[in-house]
């Protein structure tokens, strides 16, 4: 019999076995191809155009393939060491350890070859839909063509056949490692009994406890600076690592402490199979921890970011075209009204005229002197009745509205806000005059596209038409349009956007206040274009790389558990030969698999938690609500692979 | 010549932690002649299994010879080793050791195989092994779908289906119920007679022994005593009970 038929014999009888292996795998290869396919179709061409398309694409296919290969060489090493008394055998009959090696690269090869056609074929499958998904996602109508990419699948085969053929030399040199003797000695090694590190308990606690106050605090205290983040994070990942390992068998002792509830049956033997184990369990689980802490952050906060950024687009834009100059340009407004004419089906809901003086004042929260606009009350009213987001005011003739329209970052804004409402009064100069005028209201609505325009007073009619006379020439222009259909009209603002002299698109204005601004464009559906080109693709992939991440955390917990089942099937026979029912056992086992996959579920939550609280306060978008229905949608995928490994834990422990 | 031969075996275990060192063997010295079926018999801890590891090339001795088939077992290297054990050992354990993704039949031939025997001479040798032994019906049958008894005849069958020099047996009944156990050994007894298969057997068990023609007492890594039958069972039982109530202790244990 060569080690090719043997190969073939053992892939058949172990297909069981082999069966959740060859799913995880088929969906790792089948997400690659999908992804690959995507970068190399022409249809989306758009995309590609993106700045961030290609870096975003490149890392998440290095991300597939480091998921893949470690979950690959943990799962196949696991399937190795399960299988040591069966090579010894191999060993005893007479097969050389050049023909076991053999047999077992074999095997891993067709194992690979087997996964590797499958997911391809439900990536190819699954392409149309996924790439329709992302097109979705990124606020694009282009159809998707169902087409196989041959350059997608050379990609795939030849990376993941390389990953393969990598494990299968180090998995079948494992074999060495195995010695006669495994026929013997039992393959239950007991662990070493833990003892609670008081040390590295407290320690691994103060750290934690550390980096959460620490995160709360700095999260209040803006601006926070990166070192401090870095500090957060690993005091975070330490302090998980070390307090793991310890708490797990303070709980556990605690549990064990309550007589009453620990000579339950169920109790007393699920305690005392995890007290067996726990140091074996203690890494992985602080590991588990901080992976699903890391998924939950980037998935919750990527998916409130998405969801309400249709809503940050207006408010950035509140007008769906406008462009600003330093000096009125009768000629280019003759042509950008010859340009709209030209589009019949684009109807203009409204447009607006602005003339607004320049202003100097004395800047106390940032210091120095900053610059502004002024604005009349009813030129005000007329802009929030048109965009919606603005406030209706009234204002006597020695009053004043503060609006600031650059701001827009909840914590620091909060904080400028808070600092300019102490003040009572605000002395402005505009050329020669200057004014006091008492400040009735601080906000943040805008009434100006972009940020281009910093501050704006908003002034009593009479006061402005005074402030107006005053500032001569020293004033900005500003032509402001709402469409009915702003995203339709893509072509059409487009061509009105290269009319606009100066800085091409919003996107590349300059960023800070004030006067350094002479001509600029800002349209609500270039910004809603870019920020969804990113975002989408952005919230595409992080969708995926969550699927990895609970597809292989999820696996690796099975095959862990599944591991040590074998050596406890001996133990609940026992059990079950001293009178423990079936019913018993199956709660023994509930709640000892239920501990080792709530652990560190319940942990990576916290950090998450943490971990969100913080952007909440440095990114505008209200983060929790949204981050809670991620984390509630991962807990109950999370929870089906408690339910398979419990119930295949069960079948093999009663069996 | 003797098929095992074996010199001032000793064999020392634990030392290498600092603990206290275990002498399993102390100098053991025995002979099993062509076509004999030996049984090994003594308390748990008096050294009988790691006797046999030391004869079946599974452990190496700390000092001494063991000589197979006019081969020396420490010249071997690790490679030639498993050509040896290969060709001339058969192993038979308490718990089977059969592959469990092989139906019996091709657990029965894998040694053959892995030899390159052709298949016509793997299906002549294969045939009256399987009828012997009683597990022709058997042989397209995976190793969980029959009995106990039936899986331990199809372990024999593998072992001996190589026609190795020395049948190595650890506890061949230990697994198995009274009926399955003594069909086991008439099997081993079958060979014996009508193959001249030299069989060495480990048991801890007086009425597995007395199938034997020869047993081997060991005490505390030393023979203490040796038996022969006069090819009457019974009479060989009685006997060995004897010796056991002598070398006292827990002969008949039940680990």
């Amino acid at each position: 019999m060569t080690a090719g038929k043997l190969a073939g014999i053992n892939v058949r009888g172990r297909m069981r076995d082999y069966l959740t292996f060859l799913i995880s795998n088929c969906v790792l290869v089948a997400i690659f191809y999908i992804f690959a396919a995507i970068y190399y179709n022409d249809d989306i061409a758009y995309l590609k155009d993106s700045a961030n398309f290609k870096p975003a694409f490149l890392a998440f296919a290095i991300v597939v393939l480091v998921f893949s290969a470690v979950f690959v060489w943990y799962s196949s090493s696991f399937f190795i060491s399960k299988r040591k008394q069966e090579i010894a055998t191999y060993l005893l009959v007479g097969m050389s350890k050049r023909q076991i090696f053999r047999m077992l690269f074999l095997e891993q090869i067709i194992i690979g070859f087997i996964s590797m056609t499958v997911g391809l074929l439900v990536g190819i499958l699954f392409y149309k839909l996924f790439a329709m998904a992302l097109v979705n996602m990124v606020r694009v109508s282009t159809n998707i063509a169902f087409t196989i990419s041959v350059r997608a699948i050379g990609a795939s085969i030849t990376l993941f056949l390389l990953l393969y053929v990598l494990n299968a030399i180090l998995v079948s040199t494992l074999v060495h490692r195995v010695q006669l003797i495994n026929l013997y000695t039992a393959k239950n090694t007991a662990e070493k009994k833990v003892r609670f590190n008081w040390f590295f308990g407290i320690l691994g606690f103060v750290m934690l406890i550390g980096g959460y106050v620490k995160s709360v605090y700095d999260a209040t205290n803006l601006p926070m600076n990166l070192g401090d983040f870095w500090i957060i994070l690993l005091l975070v990942i330490i302090g998980t690592y070390l307090f793991m390992g310890s708490f797990l068998s303070l709980l556990i002792r605690w549990l064990s402490r309550n007589k009453k509830r620990y000579y339950k049956a169920r109790n007393l033997t699920s305690l005392s199979q995890l007290k067996f184990r726990i140091k074996s369990n203690a890494v992985s689980l602080a590991t588990i921890a901080i992976l699903n802490a890391m998924v939950l952050t980037a998935l919750g906060s990527m998916w409130s970011v998405y969801t309400t950024q249709e809503q940050e687009v207006r408010y950035y834009m509140p007008f769906d075209m406008q462009y600003t100059a330093a000096e009125a340009y009768d000629d280019v407004d003759g042509d950008v009204d010859a340009v709209i004419a030209q589009y019949d089906e684009i109807s203009v809901a409204g447009e607006m005229r602005l003339v607004l003086p320049r202003m100097e004042f004395n800047d106390t929260y940032k210091g120095g002197i900053s610059e502004g606009y002024v604005i009349s009350q009813s030129q005000f009213n007329e802009a929030a009745k048109f965009t919606g987001q603005a406030q209706k005011i009234s204002l006597r003739d020695n009053e004043m509205l503060y609006t600031d329209q650059s701001l827009h970052y909840s914590a620091y804004n909060a904080d400028y806000l808070e600092n300019m409402q102490k003040l009572n009064t605000l002395e402005f100069s505009v050329n020669d005059a200057s004014y006091t005028l008492n400040i009735v209201d601080v906000c943040d609505d805008k009434i100006t596209n972009g940020y281009t325009v910093g501050t704006v007073a908003v002034v009593s009619d009479n006061a402005f038409a005074q402030i107006l006379k005053d500032a001569g020439d020293n004033v900005a222009y500003l032509r402001s349009y709402m469409l009915n259909d702003p995203i339709a009209a893509e072509e059409m603002i487009n061509e009105i956007d290269s009319l606009i002299p100066g800085e091409l698109n919003g996107e590349n204005g300059p960023l800070e206040t004030g006067l350094s601004v002479d001509r600029d464009f800002e349209s609500y559906m270039f910004k809603f274009r870019s920020s969804f080109s990113s975002l989408g693709v952005a919230v595409f992939i992080a969708f995926f790389v969550g699927i990895m991440f609970l597809v292989v955390t999820g696996s690796v917990l099975y095959y862990k558990q599944m591991a040590e089942s074998d050596n406890d099937a001996q133990r609940y026979r026992t059990l079950s030969n001293i009178g423990m029912s079936k019913k018993q056992i199956s709660g023994s086992v509930a709640i000892q698999l239920g501990l080792i996959f709530g652990v560190p579920f319940i942990f990576g939550t916290i950090d998450a938690l943490f971990a969100l609280r913080m952007l909440d306060c440095v990114i505008p978008q209200k983060l929790m609500l949204r981050a809670m229905m991620v984390i509630v949608i991962y807990a109950v995928m999370y929870s089906l692979y408690y339910v398979i490994t419990w119930k295949n834990y069960k079948k093999k422990v009663l069996a | 010549m003797p098929v095992l031969t074996i010199k001032d075996l000793t064999k020392d275990y634990g030392s290498k932690f600092g603990g206290n060192v275990c002498h399993a063997l102390k100098g053991v010295d025995m002979d099993v002649e062509k076509g004999e079926f030996v049984g090994v018999m003594g308390a748990s801890g008096s050294g009988k299994t790691t006797l046999l590891n030391c004869i079946s090339t599974i452990d190496t001795p700390t000092s001494g010879t063991v000589v197979i088939d006019g081969q020396e077992l420490k010249d071997l290297k690790a490679e030639r080793l498993t050509v040896f054990r290969r060709d001339k050992l058969g192993f038979v354990f308490q718990d089977f050791n059969l592959l469990d993704t092989m139906t019996l039949g091709e657990n029965m031939i894998l040694p053959l195989s892995l030899k390159g025997t052709a298949a016509k001479a793997i299906e002549q040798a294969a045939g009256p092994i399987a009828d012997m032994l009683g597990i022709s019906e058997l042989m397209g049958k995976y190793p969980y779908e029959v009995s106990m008894g039936q899986r331990q005849r199809g372990a024999i069958a593998r072992a001996v289906i190589g026609e190795p020099a020395l049948l190595l047996a650890d506890e061949p009944t230990g697994a198995l119920d009274s009926k399955s156990g003594r069909d086991v050994l008439t099997c081993f007894q079958t060979l014996n007679t009508v193959n001249r298969t030299t069989i060495l057997m480990v048991t801890h068990d007086a009425f597995t022994a007395s199938f034997c023609s020869r047993v081997i007492f060991l005490k505390d890594g030393k023979l203490f005593n040796e038996l022969r039958s006069n090819g009457d069972r019974k009479t060989m039982y009685d006997k060995i009970i004897n010796v056991l109530s002598v070398l006292g202790g827990d002969g008949n244990d039940s680990r």
